[in-house]
């Protein structure tokens, strides 16, 4: 650590010398009017200014070097601009259009990799805070989920995991702030550790990035990244508000941020609290047997969340350094005929819809989290170091019977604790006309302790790390090649793991062996190669070709035992090697005025993909069938995503995505499992023409979702219908003065559809999902500048 | 590109084909012919789990699950007081046709109520079938509960810091030897409110506080911390071997 502190002193110094210079600047409105209050802000060093009341800027002391400008103002479409400082000041001049739902291009600097989306080969996409303020869900990847080719695997209402292009658990990273989030990926109803209300800026990559991310980036990257900080010398307050129906959600958040000089602070509380949900049925069928519904809820399917965050940083003209701390509480209900086989007395009504009962898990996630970005000479410096602590608690009855007799002392079934440390590191060398080099190592290191009645994973160590070399190189303004290649390595330590074995009564009889404890060390070389070609100025075409590689998951090699999220017995593998991918996709964009299409097939192909093989074998355990084991096997993993969107008119945008999955395991020659259904969803959106000087916008729309039955299930699953749902959402911003009030109100579900999602976990008691769902949701932000005191003016 | 796309859509086509070809996915077939859903049996009996179990390709095992449906709350401790009547037979099975019937046979001190009974089947592929059946198991050995007779503290009383629980506690079978009393559970009740003074079996502690031989239950509390003054039922349980039970009470006040 204290190597560290000097390495970055030494960068700082280094980075002091020289002369620097400013970017001055005038902004106007369409009209020609001067724009007072627009905010100016420097990318890479996280630095903003608002322009005066005679719409001028001024940002000083900029060393020389490449920077990307944003200028934001609300009702105006945003503007992204790149400077090179060389040898002088620079000033230019700005006009602003009034944002309404016209095509937007994507910016995506926010990625590692700092390009435009033309120059990139990889399909990602930026989601912002209005995104995300126009698509509500009971968790942040509900939010994500309206985006083709993202599907969401959700256990209730709280519960939810990402899954990109088919791919999910092990095979997708969300990452914070740079660190990728370690929990429980494996676990089909381990949630993720995420607060929805302190995500603004998401970037979604879909297709491998390995390259960049390493091991488990096969499908697609969900990367949160910090909030832009706010202009010098100004504060910052919002409240919000929302309620749902289904589950009687009430959730709200409240945040306070400060740009005092050069240092940043925020600070964020935010809670949710949701009943049982309530589905449109009074029965399900499981095993043959119907099974009663009481007062049309899911009983014991209620939660909360508890969570808070905050951050200080320090940004001036060499960079930030921003040091982020929070922590997200988790407690959820399970359905309670969702452990073991459901029985009918689990089921009778207890008389409370928000209580929490047996069988529930906790989860405790921290996070510190501290971003550097500095510049040295002609690069800049990334640096991104986080530690993580996961703490997860499943609480069920002990299961008496069967031959493992387990005391009636404790209702902890399992308890993991894992503590991951991580640290990344990336040098950048832009410049606008010359190859963009960037050159990474990462290292993390895991360790996890397990405990409870049950056993499914055991404690472990694990180190992994791995060092990339990326390139861009652009010709001539319209062909522009991304190259990379890495090398890893991964040494995953497994220790023996030893549960006593009772007799009825109660006593020690002797230990039963769970896994003998064993190491393993793999190294691996990956690369990508990708084109990015304007054709004109319509048509952009992509190609990428890569491999991805996969280091097996613990639980992949050391399982044996019941995962309640699937009621399967699953029992690893210590032998199975690493899953390899070579992977094709192809993307077309075509920008018009008034419209933007943009397809995306791709195709992956994987040798030793790791998946659970049904062996026809019986579990010992009670409430178990078969024994699935790891395995591997040869497999396609192929679809496409098509997103559309049209303008026929002003004001109307008709906004449509489509995906289609389809994958096969070629030894055994049958689908893999949990693979979402082609969907087509529908966005028409309308934005009223009123507006007042305090109305900054209305619109109205309508939100359609087809899916198709999954009638190519894996083994053992069973197909599922597809489905329509409709729903209608409406919302409203004011805004006087540095006040602004945000009003939003949608309806999901609105023909109460029963249906199942394919991929959910209660899909395998047949049980259905909300119903008829209102959301209603308030937000009020104030926002102002401030005049510190004259003796710190002097300083500066 | 095209070429590229091509190829892609032969493979793709290929898997398609290979699914339609080769993969079996086709579960097996169970008829379950008994037990029949909601059947009673006896404790002592033999129960028979009979089933014809099919196949397109072969078949490869059968597992019977046979497990209490109790009250999952009294489970774990009531479980291995009354021996739960839970069965797991997993046996190998061969070609494409088996007829199998089990005979399990069921203690006379088995723990009645309902139970499942869960008939799984694998083919050699790995496609799973299951199919279950309520049954009821229906104790006729012994459905006389426990009688209980409290002689202190008396009707009224009022209890100090400490106070002796007494009484006579037996059974229709109670022999002496055997033990036909099999736990005793002491609470003070107040309403939903219950504060457990001492939970008592014949496994663990009836020690010298209970009898078998004389049916004579005899301890020694201290008042529970934290009580608040007023009327309480002072409360003894008692359960004997076959699940028989019954409780009985006096009114005592807690100054």
């Amino acid at each position: 650590m204290r190597y560290l502190s000097l390495i970055i002193l030494f960068f700082l110094s280094g980075t002091s010398w020289g002369q620097s210079y400013q970017v001055t600047g005038k902004i106007f409105d369409h009209a020609g009017k001067t724009l007072a209050g627009a905010m100016v802000y420097i990318h890479e060093t996280m630095q903003g200014v608002v322009s005066d009341e005679f719409g001028r800027f001024e940002l000083k002391n900029i060393n020389p070097g490449h920077y990307h400008l944003h200028i934001t103002f609300i009702g105006f479409e945003t503007i992204h601009d790149e400077i090179d400082i060389i040898n002088a000041n620079i000033d230019k001049h700005y006009v602003m259009a009034e944002s309404t739902l016209e095509i937007k291009q994507y910016l995506i600097e926010e990625s590692i990799l700092k390009t435009r989306e033309k120059e990139n080969s990889l399909k990602i996409e930026i989601v912002d805070k209005r995104f995300l303020a126009k698509h509500s869900g009971f968790t942040f990847i509900h939010q994500l989920a309206s985006l083709p080719g993202m599907h969401v695997m959700s256990t209730g209402t709280g519960i939810a995991k990402p899954v990109i292009r088919g791919f999910s658990f092990n095979r997708v990273i969300v990452a914070d702030r740079g660190i990728k989030q370690e929990g429980q990926q494996w676990g089909w109803d381990h949630g993720l550790e995420i607060d929805a209300f302190d995500v603004e800026r998401v970037e979604i990559i879909r297709g491998p990035v390995s390259l960049l991310y390493g091991s488990d980036a096969i499908g697609g990257v969900i990367h949160i990244r910090h909030p832009e900080l706010l202009p010098k010398n100004s504060a910052m307050g919002a409240v919000q508000a929302v309620y749902r129906t289904a589950n009687h959600q009430i959730g709200w958040t409240a945040q306070g941020r400060a740009q005092i000089k050069d240092i940043s602070i925020g600070l964020r509380y935010s809670q949710q609290d949701y009943g049982d949900y309530r589905v449109p049925a009074d029965l399900f069928i499981y095993n043959s047997y119907q099974l009663p519904l009481y007062n049309n809820r899911l009983k014991n399917t209620a939660g909360k969340e508890r969570n808070f965050s905050t951050w200080i940083g320090l940004n001036q003209n060499w960079g930030y350094s921003i040091i982020t701390l929070s922590r997200v509480f988790q407690k959820s209900g399970f359905f309670s005929g969702a452990h073991g086989m459901p029985q009918a007395y689990q089921l009778e009504d207890d008389g409370d819809s928000r209580n929490v009962d047996l069988p529930y898990q906790e989860i405790e996630h921290w996070k510190a989290i501290w971003n550097n970005n500095i510049h040295i000479r002609k690069g800049w410096l990334e640096l991104d170091l986080g530690f993580q602590q996961n703490l997860r608690t499943e609480y069920s009855y002990p299961h008496s019977h069967g031959q493992d007799y387990i005391p009636d002392t404790t209702n902890i079934e399992h308890r993991f604790e894992l503590q991951t440390f991580a640290g990344y590191l990336r040098y950048h060398i832009n410049s606008r006309h010359a190859i963009h080099w960037i050159y990474g190592l990462n290292a993390q290191y895991q360790h996890n302790r397990s405990s409870g009645f049950s056993y499914l994973l055991p404690h472990f160590n694990w180190t992994q790390g791995g060092s990339f070399l990326y390139l861009r190189k652009e010709w001539k303004n319209n062909l522009t090649l991304n190259a990379g290649a890495r090398i890893d390595f991964s040494y995953q330590e497994i220790l023996r793991y030893e549960m006593p074995k009772y007799n009825q009564q109660g006593d020690v009889i002797g230990i039963s062996l769970k896994t003998a404890g064993f190491n393993r060390f793999l190294v691996n070389g990956s690369g990508n190669i990708g084109l990015s070609w304007t054709l004109d100025s319509v048509h952009t075409l992509k190609w990428n070709i890569g491999s991805s590689f996969r280091v097996p998951a613990i639980t992949e090699l050391s399982a044996n035992g019941i995962h309640h999220g699937t009621f399967r017995h699953e029992m690893g593998d210590s032998t199975l090697s690493q899953e390899r991918g070579v992977q094709f996709d192809f993307i077309i964009d075509a920008y018009r005025k008034k419209w933007h299409l943009s397809f995306s097939p791709f195709f992956y192909y994987f040798h030793n993909y790791i998946y659970l093989r049904p062996t026809g074998q019986f579990s010992p355990l009670p409430d178990a069938g078969q024994i699935y084991q790891y395995s591997q096997a040869n497999s396609i993993q192929t679809g496409l995503e098509l997103q559309c969107d049209v303008h026929p008119v002003k004001n109307l945008h008709i906004n449509t995505g489509i995906d289609y999955v389809f994958a096969i395991n070629m030894d055994e020659g049958y689908p893999l499992p949990y693979i979402p259904p082609g969907s087509i969803k529908t966005d028409i959106e309308y934005e009223l023409p009123i507006r007042k000087l305090w109305n900054k916008g209305t619109y109205i729309k309508i939100i359609t979702e087809g899916v198709l039955p999954q009638f190519l299930p894996g083994k053992n699953e069973s197909p599922t219908s597809g489905y329509f749902l409709l729903g209608l959402a409406t919302g409203s911003t004011f805004s006087w003065k540095g006040l602004e009030i945000d009003l939003k109100a949608e309806i999901q579900n609105m023909t109460n559809q029963t249906y199942m999602v394919h991929i959910n976990r209660y899909r395998l008691l047949n049980l259905p999902e909300p119903g008829i769902n209102a959301i209603i949701s308030l937000t009020f932000s104030y926002q102002n500048g401030f005049t510190l005191p004259k003796r710190a003016n002097k300083k500066s | 590109m095209k070429r590229k796309l091509r190829s892609a859509a032969i493979i793709f086509s290929m898997g398609l084909l290979l699914i339609a070809c080769n993969a079996d996915m086709e579960k097996p077939v169970i008829t379950l012919h008994e037990p029949s859903e909601e059947a009673t049996f006896r404790c002592g009996d033999t129960l028979t789990v009979d089933f014809t179990v099919t196949d397109n390709e072969a078949l490869n095992q059968f597992k019977i699950d046979l497990h209490g449906d109790h009250d999952g709350h009294t489970h774990g401790k009531l479980a291995w007081l009354f021996p739960a009547f839970d069965t797991i037979i997993v046996e190998n099975l061969s070609g494409t046709t088996a007829d199998r019937h089990i005979r399990i046979p069921v203690a006379s001190n088995a723990w009645p109520g309902p139970y499942h009974v869960t008939v799984f089947a694998t083919d050699l592929s790995g496609n799973e079938q299951v199919i279950s059946r309520n049954i009821h198991l229906v104790n006729y050995t012994d459905t006389v509960a426990p009688n209980i007779v409290i002689t202190a503290p008396a009707e009224g009383a009022t209890l100090g810091s400490s106070f002796t629980v007494s009484a006579t506690i037996t059974d229709l079978l109670s022999n002496g030897n055997n033990g036909e009393i099999r736990s005793i559970k002491v609470l003070l009740v107040q309403g939903a409110t219950e504060y457990l003074l001492g939970n008592f079996d014949e496994a663990n502690n009836f020690g010298s506080s209970f009898t078998q031989a004389t049916g004579a239950f005899s301890k020694i509390f201290n008042k529970p911390n934290g009580i608040s003054s007023g009327t309480y039922e002072l409360e003894i349980e008692a359960y004997d071997s076959y699940f028989n039970h019954t409780h009985s009470h006096v009114s005592i006040l807690i100054p």
